[in-house]
């Protein structure tokens, strides 16, 4: 859908090159020309603009001035823009953006007393003023470090260049010129300060271009993403790390930073909602007679997500991903096939329903398909895995069925697709005694690949078994399809604690109870001691502050054989987790595995 | 309408790759399940046809039907001595289609999910405990695993901890 209508304003704008070739000849280059017409009757009908030129996203206003009577307006083409505050003598007209090529319109003025009588004005439509910044993702700067950016304008016609400026009294500027600049991090910071650098064109301050930066105490680094549990799209959220990340059209500079991005170490490949990605318009995955591909996901509470498959670059601080597959939730109400909504109704395609404006899938395989080895989509295990659907242009149909999928084109995890650092990830988050409004922290790409990534000595490295699971030794149990996942926001495993009356969901304790486990690779090795304590979710939750809380648990009943400790956010409080890549090597072996 | 950006550039990743794209679309064919609730014997002929794997453990008091479908999942359905499935569980990469399997008991799941997301943003483990119908599970992307049982219709001396 998004691609059929990125093509229509493309033909719209070839239909539109041809109206002005046509017109240019009647219009003169000046800011107020009338063009009386005379029609049958007598009837005249003179108008003026404000200007001939206007960029995306301003205005012109037509005046008509009749002999009799009043006017009508129409716009040709007709939805490149839009027309508003009509009256019988005058409208407004307000340029589309962002606008890729330059476009003339042209504005009809139609007589109410005698409709053969028009008159036709040409406006023309200016391409958007780009600024490409030569930083481009979320970055992070220890205190006290400067960074250089340089921006290079295309579609500045009067080289007029860019005033810089930052989103808050964080840090300063120095020998700003019109093309570059120099921000300086404050001397000292008491915790990660995000802060914004942006860029807006002298000659058009619709056009902006910014880098969101983070500044740290220490550790900060290209291949650095902060973190942090405040903030997501739900107040409070409730042990949540989220990221900001940003989009850009494959090869371009036309990009889009989305903040409260869900960090998931238990999914692959990035998902972002349509709503936060617009106005980007990035290219879909289609087959060869004009579908599209949609991706989906289901979650076991019948919640999924869906929407197509498109190709975008991905910029985290120093580190891009280039056309990645990625799933774009689609807003409002698609026909969603059966085969994946499974008749449930939640669509979590806003950012309430969601909680986050996306989720960065940077589990331990390289795509949303892959389980050690085995691709269960493109068609190797015979499989008819619910997670892409094929549909003709016009969307998919209740009862599509799913299709098999290349591996080139799954959605793919980004922390794999990057040039450089892509054997896996690092998440450091502090301590946490209890709970906390917000506890901030690192995710770091790569795995002994550089000097902050190192897998320590003391580290214990646990490999993973078929299922990329490990074993955890409970109460007596042995549960040995036991998973480490920082989008679960608690631990939850099987026990006989009291679940709350409330909300069956967590565990409620009368009183916190100190449990202890022990983690084991998939072989039985590398025993691992993990203390951990469970509170009373219900106490937990009366604040409306706090974010993170290292004590909320809750039941995760063993159903089958074997049975599973899902180890959320609360583990990752006071530890630095690798996840390594499936396949991919690092100084400790090959992945996956995960080590702390 | 060939699209703008190439598809191609991607291709060129990091798979040694495998031919063109694929555009079979499947017969959208999983097999089929017993229902919760409903008699366990008028599937085993879809399910032959289907080429799931079928394994029926006989107990004192009930059956288990094990099936094993061409995605992996493994679906057991366990059926009383009346030939009702009292329970059902699955483990695998994707969930089994839950609305035929929980048959008609999906609408009263599918209300008590939605009541508990009106309180409750995220994904988690879930446990529904209702009088008529308990559905507990959990797991991640290409891991899942749960079970749905009604606790009246279990088998005289039968603990819910037999659905596993």
């Amino acid at each position: 859908m998004r691609f059929d209508r990125r093509m229509l304003v493309r033909g719209i704008s070839a239909v539109s090159l041809v109206t002005a070739v046509g017109l240019l000849a009647g219009c003169g280059g000046g800011s107020s020309l009338p063009n009386p017409i005379t029609g049958g009757g007598g009837v005249t009908i003179g108008l003026a603009r404000t200007a001939t030129f206007v960029d995306p996203g301003l205005t012109v206003t037509v005046t008509a001035a009749a002999s009799r009577g009043g006017v009508t307006w129409s716009l040709s083409p007709a939805s490149f823009g839009t027309l508003s505050n009509q009256t019988s003598t005058s409208v407004t007209y307000t340029a589309p953006t962002p606008v890729a090529d330059a476009t003339a319109v042209t504005i009809t003025a139609t007589s109410t007393v005698q409709t053969s009588v028009v008159a036709p004005i040409e406006i023309e439509v200016r391409n958007s003023l780009v600024i490409a910044l030569s930083t481009v993702g979320p970055q992070t700067i220890n205190q006290g470090q400067q960074l250089s950016v340089n921006a290079t304008l295309t579609g500045d016609t009067t080289n007029q260049g860019v005033a810089w400026s930052l989103s808050s009294a964080v840090g300063s500027l120095s020998n700003p010129t019109s093309t570059s600049v120099t921000y300086t991090a404050p001397a000292s910071v008491t915790g990660n300060t995000p802060v914004t650098l942006i860029a807006t064109s002298l000659a058009n301050s619709h056009s902006t271009a910014s880098v969101p930066l983070t500044v740290y105490h220490a550790g900060a680094g290209p291949n650095v993403a902060a973190l942090s549990t405040a903030n997501g799209t739900t107040s409070p959220s409730t042990n949540s790390l989220f990221t900001t990340v940003t989009v850009c059209r494959p090869g371009t500079s036309d990009c889009q930073t989305i903040d409260n991005i869900l960090v998931d170490t238990g999914s692959e490949g990035l998902r972002v909602l349509q709503s936060v990605v617009e106005p980007l318009v990035l290219p879909a995955l289609s087959d060869t007679v004009g579908g599209f591909f949609n991706n989906c996901v289901q979650f076991l509470d019948t919640s999924f997500l869906w929407g197509p498959v498109e190709f975008a670059d991905i910029k985290i601080g120093g580190e891009a991903t280039t056309n990645t597959p990625i799933q774009v939730i689609s807003s409002g109400s698609p026909t969603v096939p059966t085969a994946c909504s499974q008749g449930g109704s939640v669509n979590e395609n806003t950012p309430q329903l969601l909680g986050a404006n996306g989720i960065l899938g940077i589990g331990p395989e390289p795509t949303d398909c892959f389980q050690q080895g085995t691709d269960f989509c493109d068609g190797s295990t015979a499989s008819i895995a619910a997670e892409y659907f094929d549909c003709p242009p016009s969307g998919c149909a209740t009862t599509d069925g799913p299709s098999l999928a290349s591996t080139a084109d799954q959605v793919t995890n980004p922390a794999f697709g990057f040039l450089a650092d892509n054997n896996g990830t690092a998440i450091t988050l502090p301590a946490l005694a209890s709970t906390s409004a917000e506890v901030d922290g690192s995710l770091i790409f790569g795995i002994g690949t550089t000097s902050n990534n190192a897998i320590p000595g003391t580290a214990t490295v646990f490999g993973l078994d078929a299922n990329d699971n490990f074993i955890t030794l409970f109460n007596s149990q042995s549960l040995t399809a036991s998973f480490i996942d920082s989008g679960s926001n608690g631990l939850f495993f099987p026990s006989t604690i009291t679940t709350c009356a409330s909300n069956s969901g967590f565990y409620c304790p009368a009183n916190p109870q100190p449990l202890t486990a022990t983690q084991e690779d998939a072989a039985g090795q590398n025993a691992t001691v993990v203390n951990f304590t469970i509170d009373n979710a219900d106490t937990l939750f009366t604040s409306t502050t706090d974010s993170a809380f290292s004590t909320l648990g809750g039941p995760l009943n063993c159903t089958g054989s074997p049975c599973s400790f899902d180890w959320g956010l609360p583990f990752f409080y006071g530890k630095t987790v690798f996840t390594a890549i499936d396949g991919q090597n690092t100084p400790a072996g090959f992945g996956p595995f995960w080590a702390y | 309408m060939k699209q703008g950006t190439p598809r191609e550039t991607c291709r060129t990743a990091r798979w040694p790759q495998r031919a063109a794209v694929v555009l079979v679309i499947l017969a959208f064919c999983l097999p089929s399940f017993a229902e919760l609730g409903g008699y366990a014997d008028s599937v085993a002929a879809d399910r032959a046809r289907m080429k799931a794997a079928l394994k029926v453990t006989q107990n004192k008091a009930f059956a288990v039907h094990e099936i094993t479908t061409p995605t992996k999942i493994v679906v057991r359905e366990y059926v009383g001595s009346d030939g009702r499935v009292f329970g059902v569980a699955w483990q695998g990469p994707f969930l089994p289609d839950l609305s035929q399997l929980l048959g008609s008991f999906f609408g009263q799941y599918s209300d008590a999910i939605r009541a508990e997301k009106r309180t409750y943003v995220g994904h988690r483990p879930i446990n529904i405990q209702q009088p008529r119908l308990v559905v507990q599970g959990g797991g991640r992307m290409l891991g899942h695993f749960g079970r749905a049982y009604v606790p009246d219709m279990l088998p005289e001396g039968v603990s819910s901890d037999a659905i596993r």
